[in-house]
């Protein structure tokens, strides 16, 4: 199975479109480096600095973030059976936004943080266990919501991410009433999705979370075929379909919610990665994983520094470009999908 | 053996099942009937495991269903529900390894298991085809190559292995049922057990060893084709007005209707 899945997988293809984009995305910025006089010169310290302290952070975070909301995507679609599910669209995200908000915005009024004198990655790491938990309660909510005698419709799917995301509006709406202007700026950040203001000690926390979490939905990329039969043809073939969807979502929010808390909300790069992928290379799973994990990678490193090129020497929310490229593929997924039904 | 004993199911204040005993032999071919709504399908969940009878006992191999976990009972046995529909577009050869998901063996005895199986459901040159593109009946002979793919994996034979089929006919035309029909006593000779839901009344009695036959849950006659023409059970059971003949090459019981 292993090496008649390894014969498909386009590595090469993905590996250097990943070098090409992280190239690009080292290279250019709105701070120039000065490449063709590179073999006389050298690199300046100042140039160093940028490459090392700002830019090679930022890319590392948008290459695991980008793996995580294409792989989590993927593993929701499974999970929902359904090829319309994204943590961004069923409220997942949004879930997670809310929590880390009130950490933003409620905490400080509750505990005075400045006299605990917390280090930065210990504060990384409180926002990313209230995202997992607002993730978490998000997905519970939506099990609950859409799932009718073990079949979840597509119709109760979407309204179930239409209300989550609308109260989650309103709570993010409500806490932008009570912040001062700091806390506005940073939910502000986070409504957009941006991967500005990277750093090492971001990165740190990330890849310690999120890594070993990929990792271990890649492993059960096997398993997650075995689920598209359905629930009661699962069993019967030996899966422990409870166990397996409960530690699936754990997994899947705890990724989501890092990635908003570092992020913010980032759409639609878990719904088109996996398209993509099943168009170009068919729908088994333990292709879809790994492939929609670098093809992720790339997407939001492309994203973000079209992001930072686009209007240098200001730059846009990465959240803000995936959307403008997401929202007319899910318009042309979802037309797609009701002349199916016809 | 697959083995009920008096299994009684209530669901809503409804009586599924009422005290219902059935013995299966490994190489048998036991075939359950019943006008609609006469708790076929809930039986054969009950056996594979997945409805848990209220009172009376289900047993494989001597052991309760309770007690077995679910990978060993996928091991001893595999289950055919009625149309499997996969929203994604998973090839055949893809659907079908999905009985060995936790068969550790190398690409090529796996490929060369799948590729046996899709042979004797006579899939074999569709198995790059995409499974949502293939008809009702080649669905379900993918699901049953998958199922056949489930009880080989890990051993030389499906020997000593159980298949339960819900309406595994439903979708085929003639030909197929046929083949499907003659591959399932193809198994029973290689010391598969099989239990099968079917709605044709004369395929039962040419085909099977024992016969089921539930009315609004309660099994109103156990026994061989040949036990089944004596009165008018069948008559009965159906309420239909029918004229009893006899098969010319087999000496077996077979029913048309009365214009």
């Amino acid at each position: 199975m292993s090496r008649c899945s390894a014969r498909r997988l386009p590595l090469p293809a993905l590996l250097l479109s990943l070098l090409l984009v992280s190239a690009l995305a080292l290279s250019q910025g709105a701070y120039r480096i000065d490449w063709p006089a590179l073999p006389h010169n050298g690199l300046e310290l100042a140039d160093w600095q940028v490459l090392i302290q700002v830019r090679l952070p930022r890319l590392v975070l948008a290459l695991l973030v980008g793996a995580a909301l294409a792989t989590t995507g993927a593993v929701m679609q499974a999970l929902f059976r359904n090829p319309l599910a994204d943590p961004g669209l069923l409220g997942i995200a949004s879930g997670a936004s809310v929590a880390v908000g009130l950490v933003i915005v409620v905490l400080p009024r509750l505990v005075d943080l400045d006299q605990l004198a917390l280090p930065l990655w210990a504060l990384s790491y409180l926002n990313s266990l209230a995202a997992f938990a607002g993730a978490v309660v998000s997905c519970w909510l939506i099990f609950r919501l859409a799932r009718r005698r073990g079949q979840v419709s597509v119709l109760h799917l979407l309204l179930a991410g239409i209300a989550i995301n609308a109260l989650a509006g309103a709570a993010t709406g409500l806490l932008t009433y009570v912040s001062n202007d700091e806390q506005l700026r940073t939910l502000t950040f986070w409504a957009m999705g941006s991967l500005g203001g990277a750093r090492w000690q971001h990165v740190i926390v990330v890849s310690t979370l999120l890594l070993p979490t990929l990792g271990y939905l890649w492993w059960q990329s096997a398993r997650l075929n075995l689920l598209l039969l359905g629930d009661e043809e699962a069993r019967y073939a030996g899966l422990d379909v409870e166990a397996i969807k409960r530690r699936l979502v754990a997994a899947t929010a705890l990724a989501v919610g890092i990635t908003v808390a570092f992020a913010g909300l980032i759409g639609f790069v878990g719904l088109m990665v996996p398209h993509l992928v099943r168009l170009l290379l068919g729908a088994d799973n333990r292709v879809v994983l790994p492939c929609s994990l670098l093809l992720g990678a790339v997407l939001l490193t492309a994203a973000d520094t079209l992001a930072r090129l686009l209007v240098t020497p200001a730059e846009l929310p990465v959240g803000l470009v995936t959307s403008l490229l997401g929202g007319p593929f899910f318009l042309w997924l979802l037309f797609r999908s009701m002349r199916e039904v016809e | 053996m697959l083995q009920a004993q008096n299994v009684s199911l209530r669901r809503g204040g409804r009586l599924l099942l009422n005290q219902v005993s059935l013995t299966l032999m490994p190489g048998r071919l036991l075939m359950v009937l019943g006008p609609n709504g006469a708790g076929k399908s809930t039986l054969l969940r009950t056996l594979a495991g997945e409805l848990r009878a209220e009172k009376g006992r289900v047993s494989l191999n001597g052991r309760p269903l309770a007690e077995w976990s679910l990978q060993a009972l996928a091991r001893w046995r595999a289950v055919m529900t009625q149309q499997v529909h996969i929203p994604f577009a998973l090839r055949v050869h893809e659907v079908v390894e999905l009985g060995l998901i936790d068969w550790q063996a190398s690409a090529a005895q796996r490929e060369g298991l799948v590729r046996n199986q899709l042979r004797r459901v006579g899939l074999e040159a569709d198995m790059h085809r995409r499974y949502p593109e293939l008809s009702g009946g080649e669905q379900q002979r993918v699901q049953l190559a998958r199922t056949l793919a489930q009880l080989s994996a890990g051993r030389e034979r499906a020997e000593g292995g159980f298949l339960l089929l819900d309406e595994p006919l439903a979708a085929l035309d003639l030909k197929q049922q046929q083949r499907t029909l003659r591959l399932l006593r193809t198994l029973c000779s290689e010391g598969v057990g099989v239990l099968c839901v079917i709605h044709d009344l004369n395929l039962a009695c040419l085909y099977a060893d024992q016969l089921l036959l539930l009315d609004r849950g309660t099994p109103v006659f156990a026994g061989s084709p040949q036990e089944l023409q004596q009165g008018q059970l069948v008559e009965r059971t159906y309420g239909a007005d029918l004229i009893r003949l006899v098969h010319p090459e087999m000496a077996l019981p077979q029913w048309q209707f009365r214009r």
